[in-house]
């Protein structure tokens, strides 16, 4: 048999063009009827569960279950402006996962930029110009994870080389997260700042055991010559997709110098916008010094 | 899930449906099931193989109840409605179904015998002993077609 034969008049059957268009719109009515009944018990928003359904037999589950998209996500812990970044193809879209303990960590989507947090008006006129990643906790047993469970004893933080790990991370660059668990799957939107002035270097988002433990010499070494961090221990380390035409270096040597200056209070990440987010939720935002 | 698996999944129900379009039926329908069923999946390999035989288990129901329910005269639209597929193809979707889905996974997707074992939860000699024989169906199906 000649397989090349055998493909090309495969091939050449035409199948509907807009194939995945219509059965995505078939899969949707059942969601969106789903969506009517939820909406009445939870008071979640418009689009919510449906846009979760349609995540779910959109991407592709190397992993083990079916998954958020980085906009459900942005959209599920309140903030629109961001879901809306995620959802034009703006941000970064990465779907990368790796092991760390009982886990499996899947680094969804990263995006950075103003305008894009849920409290953007700030005394003095401060801007939040933040970067957000989007990642994704599931037990690596396939067991699913409940809104009661312990918070998995993992830390998110992000590394740039060149910068010593303890002195360049998520607490000294404000960082925060939001939490929620939906089908078994913890669900995290981390957010700092900006970490694009630092393109130049490679950046990381390391993920490692612990709660709100930071990076410290003890978890990572750090080649004073080469500027290289290395995990001593168990640690995910996802590369950071930065455009590298956006590194800053005058802005990253400002950033460092002033790390270490008194915080002003308002700096903090903001806290709950009291939309009616559902109660069902696990939404928590850490302040500066709490980066999970 | 859609726009990752369907491509091969169209394929697959193609091998055992009338038309494109049932084929398309099926595919649908398999994710009409996951949506309702929401399987839990081990691992990508797992989930696509669940797919597919999801998908040839669903196409073989449409070709039986095409088969079945259809009036006559519909019938006979339906067969003139049928694309005209390549000698190759249509000798492969001639073949039971069997043969024609070991034979596709293997000549078109380009999966070993080992790995369709896995797909289709077939024991490999099993998968070894049907891919020999569809080949041999099958070159008697083209050589008939070449004295007609």
């Amino acid at each position: 048999m000649n397989r090349e034969e055998y493909r090309a008049q495969v091939d050449a059957v035409s199948f509907s063009p807009d194939f995945q268009e219509r059965t995505m719109a078939r899969l949707m009515a059942p969601a969106r009827e789903k969506e009517q009944k939820t909406m009445k018990k939870f008071n979640l928003k418009t689009g919510l569960i449906a846009a979760a359904v349609a995540a779910a037999l959109t991407v592709t589950a190397g992993a083990a279950v079916v998954m958020l998209r980085p906009q459900d996500v942005a959209q599920m812990t309140g903030n629109q402006a961001l879901a809306e970044v995620f959802e034009s193809g703006e941000a970064t879209m990465v779907d990368e996962t790796k092991t760390v303990g009982d886990y499996r960590v899947t680094f969804m989507g990263l995006t950075s930029g103003e305008g894009l947090s849920r409290v953007e008006s700030l005394p003095g006129g401060v801007t939040q110009d933040k970067t957000y990643a989007v990642l994704a906790y599931a037990r690596t047993d396939g067991t699913a994870l409940a809104d009661d469970d312990n918070v998995p004893q993992l830390t998110i933080s992000p590394l740039v080389e060149g910068y010593a790990p303890w002195e360049l991370n998520a607490w000294t660059l404000g960082g925060g997260t939001h939490s929620f668990v939906q089908d078994g799957v913890l669900y995290y939107l981390f957010e700092c700042d900006n970490v694009e002035p630092f393109a130049d270097h490679t950046a990381y988002l390391a993920v490692y055991p612990g709660t709100h433990l930071p990076p410290s010499g003890e978890l990572f070494g750090f080649d004073q010559e080469t500027g290289a961090i290395t995990p001593k221990g168990e640690a995910a380390m996802f590369t950071l997709p930065l455009d590298k035409a956006k590194a800053d270096p005058q802005r990253a040597q400002a950033i460092m110098d002033g790390l270490f200056k008194p915080q002003p209070v308002e700096s903090a990440a903001p806290a709950e916008d009291g939309d009616g987010q559902s109660s069902e939720e696990l939404v928590k935002i850490f302040p500066v010094s709490a980066a999970n | 899930m859609v726009e990752t698996y369907s491509p091969m999944l169209l394929r697959a129900a193609l091998t055992r449906v009338k038309t494109p379009a049932d084929a398309e039926d099926a595919v649908q329908d398999v994710f009409l099931r996951v949506l309702a069923k929401r399987p839990r999946f081990r691992d990508g390999e797992h989930e696509k193989a669940w797919l597919l035989r999801a998908t040839l288990n669903r196409a073989s129901d449409i070709r039986r109840g095409r088969r079945d329910d259809v009036p006559l005269e519909e019938a006979a639209n339906a067969a003139a409605e049928a694309p005209d597929y390549g000698p190759l193809l249509s000798a492969v979707r001639s073949l039971p179904e069997a043969y024609s889905a070991v034979i596709h996974l293997y000549y078109y997707e380009g999966y070993s015998i080992k790995e369709i074992a896995g797909l289709l939860a077939l024991p490999a000699p099993t998968v070894g002993t049907r891919l020999s024989r569809g080949r041999k169906r099958l070159g008697e199906i083209l050589k008939e077609e070449e004295m007609l």
